[in-house]
Parts: structure tokens; sequence; C-alpha cells
């Protein structure tokens, strides 16, 4: 095979495949985002006890709370996350589909 | 005397010649680079992918809880409502994950078939375009 075609090869499975770290901060930021939206959203609207539901998520993301701290702090961790599962779908996907990242 | 006969040849088939105009205006197949540029997804592939990071979730989730302990307030088990026999429990954790592989399967396979179908539309609608404004003089030769 020479390198005409290899480069082809090459070429076509880059197209073909899913950009993992692209898939990992692209569904980052739209869980971050919406998280760190969510948050001042009732912090803006404010009354009693706002949050009352949001801020069982610090179960899962320990410093979280509903103020615009816990939103910056909710931001990072909701990053982090959705990183993890785009990355993870785009490996999963590159994987099952045949288009080994080189 | 013996004769021999030689075998009938097959009949021709009539051979169409098309003009080059017919030609021009027969749909080509996409050139290979535009093709690749729009490849669609693996549905499968891409439900798969989808689904294994719905089902790892909620395990993960399901396990955060049972190692944090309960909180006022916090109840995935009201997962339980849409995925039957889920509980917070290890146990129920792996059906958690079960329903979380086959939710997601679903959604992913759903999505790429949306995605799929929207670049196809785009594909046509491209194309159509084209064609019409190669046509659009049409008119002028008459």
């Amino acid at each position: 095979m020479n390198a005409t075609q290899d480069d082809q090869r090459e070429l076509e499975s880059a197209l073909l495949r899913l950009n993992g770290r692209a898939w990992g901060i692209s569904i980052g930021l739209v869980l971050a985002f919406g998280l760190f939206i969510a948050t001042n959203l009732l912090v803006l609207k404010g009354g009693n006890d706002p949050g009352r539901h949001l801020r069982l998520i610090r179960v899962f993301f320990p410093g979280y709370s509903v103020s615009f701290i816990g939103s910056i702090i909710g931001f990072v961790y909701a990053f982090v996350l959705g990183y993890g599962l785009g990355r993870l779908i785009g490996s999963v996907y590159n994987r099952l589909s045949g288009n080994t990242a080189h | 005397m013996k004769v021999e006969i030689a075998p009938a040849a097959p009949p021709q088939l009539p051979v169409l010649e098309l003009s080059s105009n017919i030609v021009s205006h027969m749909p080509e197949p996409l050139p290979r680079a535009i093709s690749l540029a729009f490849a669609p997804l693996h549905k499968r592939a891409f439900g798969l992918a989808v689904g294994l990071a719905a089902g790892l979730s909620l395990l993960l989730a399901t396990w955060i809880y049972l190692l944090r302990g309960p909180y006022p307030g916090e109840n995935l088990a009201l997962l339980s409502y849409y995925f039957t026999g889920y509980t917070v429990t290890w146990a129920g954790s792996f059906i958690g994950f079960c329903w979380g592989v086959g939710t997601g399967f679903v959604a992913g396979w759903f999505f790429a078939f949306c995605r799929n179908f929207v670049l196809a539309l785009s594909i046509f609608w491209i194309r159509t375009r084209a064609e019409m404004a190669q046509s659009r003089d049409f008119l002028d030769h008459i």
C-alpha cells in the first residue's frame, strides 16, 4: 500500500470518527452552563428558601450550594462530569463503529 | 453429407444511445470527499455509547448515594416510577444500570436517526437548489 492510500485511509478514519475531546467539551459546557444558569436564576429570584430541590445535588457535588459561589463550584463539577461523559461516548462510539483513533 | 449448423448467435439487445443532454441531467453520485464530510452517524454504535454513559452515570450515582449516606429530601428511589425494579441498594444499582443502558440506547439511536435525517434533508435541499440554479436560464434557450 503506498503513501497516498495510507493518507486517504487516515483522512477517512479521521472524518468518520467522533472527536472525543470536542464532544467532551461540548457536553461539559452544556451541563456546566445549565447548572450555572439554573442556580443563578434561583439566586436572583430569591425567596425564603431558594433552591430547595436544586441544592440536593450537593450529595454528588460536595461544596455546591444555591449561591453565586456555589454556582461556580457546580460549574466546575458539571463540566468535569460532562467532559467525562463526552469522552466516554466518543471512545465507545469509535470503538464500536470501527473508527479507531490513531 | 453431414451439414453442421452453427449455433445461432444470441440476439443482440438494442443499444440505447443516450444523448449527452440526458446523461448530463442524470443524478451523479456525490464525490467521495463530500460524502465523507456528510457521513451519517452509526446509529447502533451511538446508541450503545450513550446507553453505556447513561447506565454508568446511574450506577455511580446510586453508589455515591449509598456510600455518602442518606440525605433528607434526597430520594433517588423516585426513579423507580420510571425504572421498574430500581431501588437505592447495591443490587438495585445494577437494575438501574440496565435501565440506563436501555433508555440511553433508545435516546442515542433516536438522536443519531434525527441527525442523519436532517443531514439528508439538507443535502437534498442543497442539491435541489444547485439544480434549480443550473436551469434558471432555461427560457433563454428557447
